[in-house]
């Protein structure tokens, strides 16, 4: 008797056991999956000025005016604070692949329309971080400006890394990676509280909310009066729509 | 805040606000290699460098006096060059005075002293000869009836500069 019932706990503890298993491996399948599929190719960041934002520092904090070289080792200076404009700033690397296609942009032209008081500057790091000879190919014709000292100040945790600061202000009112220049748009219309630039919104297209209000308060009047839609009387001298709520 | 520019034997404080560019071009040759097999020093051009501050951005593609850039002064705007020639001008008359200006009036801005005309502008023009090195200075004043509160920052600018002794082009 003795015998069966130490061979039951010995059974029921190697079950529980093989439980506790299961369930740490299936917890951390789940964590897997989530950080798989829960990923985002751009961390977008509202204004929020002194709200710490993780990567990069936080929106709020200070922006700083930009000191380096052009690709062809002369020195310049940009100016960010005390102007009259937002600046977006396009940190890539001639090494990283996702870069590739915003090089390729900037090499034919296709500046991407980030509205007209939005200024592009597009940074490297210098020649002591960065290899001249595949930034000079990668970046061929494109105004560049070489400042390691501005990846410092600025935070900037990787390639493609994009940060908006607000001229007026000072402040950085934005910042993340992308895929791509409509990522960037987004961003920068965020950062802008401005909706007009993002990709396929239309200012022309959009009904302004005093419209949909009006239409609102129209259409309760005429409920309240009797009159739904379909109702013969919106339609004077032609035949009423045939699908008429019941 | 300011940072400050340097390159090419000269260096400038830039106040807030401002930015600024030295630039130096590379020579243009327009002789075959078979002329210069007859004739090594014939045809080779010596770019001097020159350097443009203004309170607008600056872009990549400029001309030495600012075409590109004055285009696009509004009212409240400056810009200031400082444009390098060669060694045969030292001692001329030209640019006989010497110094770099570290202080320019109101008056001295008109609007025919500009290098190509846009209504509403004003420029001041100087030449003279720095450490052995001539110089034009030309500013450009998006405004010729705010001259007079602008020139505060150009005169603040102008005694920051400092030029060297001839760094070889």
């Amino acid at each position: 008797m003795v015998i069966v019932l130490l061979l039951v706990l010995v059974v029921l503890v190697v079950l529980t056991i093989f439980v506790s298993a299961l369930t740490a491996s299936f917890s951390s399948l789940e964590a897997r999956l989530d950080r798989v599929t829960g990923s985002t190719p751009i961390e977008l960041r509202r204004p929020s000025p002194g709200v710490p934002t993780g990567v990069g520092g936080a929106t709020g904090r200070p922006g700083r005016d930009l000191v380096g070289h052009d690709l062809d080792g002369n020195p310049l200076t940009a100016a960010v604070v005390g102007v009259e404009h937002f600046t977006l700033l396009a940190f890539l690397s001639s090494g990283c692949s996702t870069c590739g296609r915003f090089w390729t942009q900037l090499r034919g032209g296709t500046v991407p329309d980030l509205g007209l008081d939005t200024r592009l500057i597009v940074l490297a790091k210098g020649a002591d971080a960065e290899s001249m000879t595949a930034l000079t190919e990668v970046a061929s014709g494109v105004d560049v400006l070489l400042s390691t000292q501005a990846w410092q100040d600025y935070e900037v945790p990787g390639t493609p890394f994009f940060i908006l600061v607000d001229g007026r202000s000072g402040a950085v009112r934005g910042e993340g990676t992308a895929m791509g220049w409509d990522e960037v748009r987004n961003l920068v219309a965020l950062g802008r509280g401005d909706a007009s630039i993002v990709t396929g919104v239309s200012t022309a297209a959009m009904k302004p909310s005093s419209d949909a209000e009006r239409e609102a308060v129209i259409d309760q009047l005429l409920m309240d009066a009797g009159v739904f839609p379909g109702d013969p009387s919106l339609y004077p001298g032609t035949t009423p729509p045939e699908t008429s709520p019941s | 805040m300011t940072t400050t520019l340097h390159g090419y034997g000269i260096s400038a404080t830039i106040p807030q606000g401002f930015e600024a560019r030295i630039t130096h071009l590379d020579p243009v040759d327009p002789l075959s290699s078979r002329t210069h097999a007859a004739a090594p020093m014939i045809g080779t051009e010596i770019t001097r460098p020159f350097i443009h501050i203004a309170n607008v951005p600056l872009p990549a593609q400029r001309d030495t006096f600012g075409g590109g850039v004055v285009e696009t002064l509004g009212a409240n705007h400056l810009f200031l060059a400082l444009v390098e020639y060669g060694p045969e001008c030292v001692g001329t008359k030209l640019f006989s005075p010497l110094g770099l200006p570290r202080s320019v009036s109101a008056r001295s801005f008109s609007r025919t002293r500009l290098q190509r005309i846009v209504p509403g502008q004003s420029g001041h023009q100087s030449f003279f000869t720095h450490n052995g090195r001539a110089f034009c200075l030309y500013i450009v004043a998006g405004s010729y009836a705010r001259v007079g509160t602008m020139v505060h920052q150009v005169n603040r600018i102008l005694r920051s500069i400092t030029i060297s002794a001839n760094v070889g082009s």
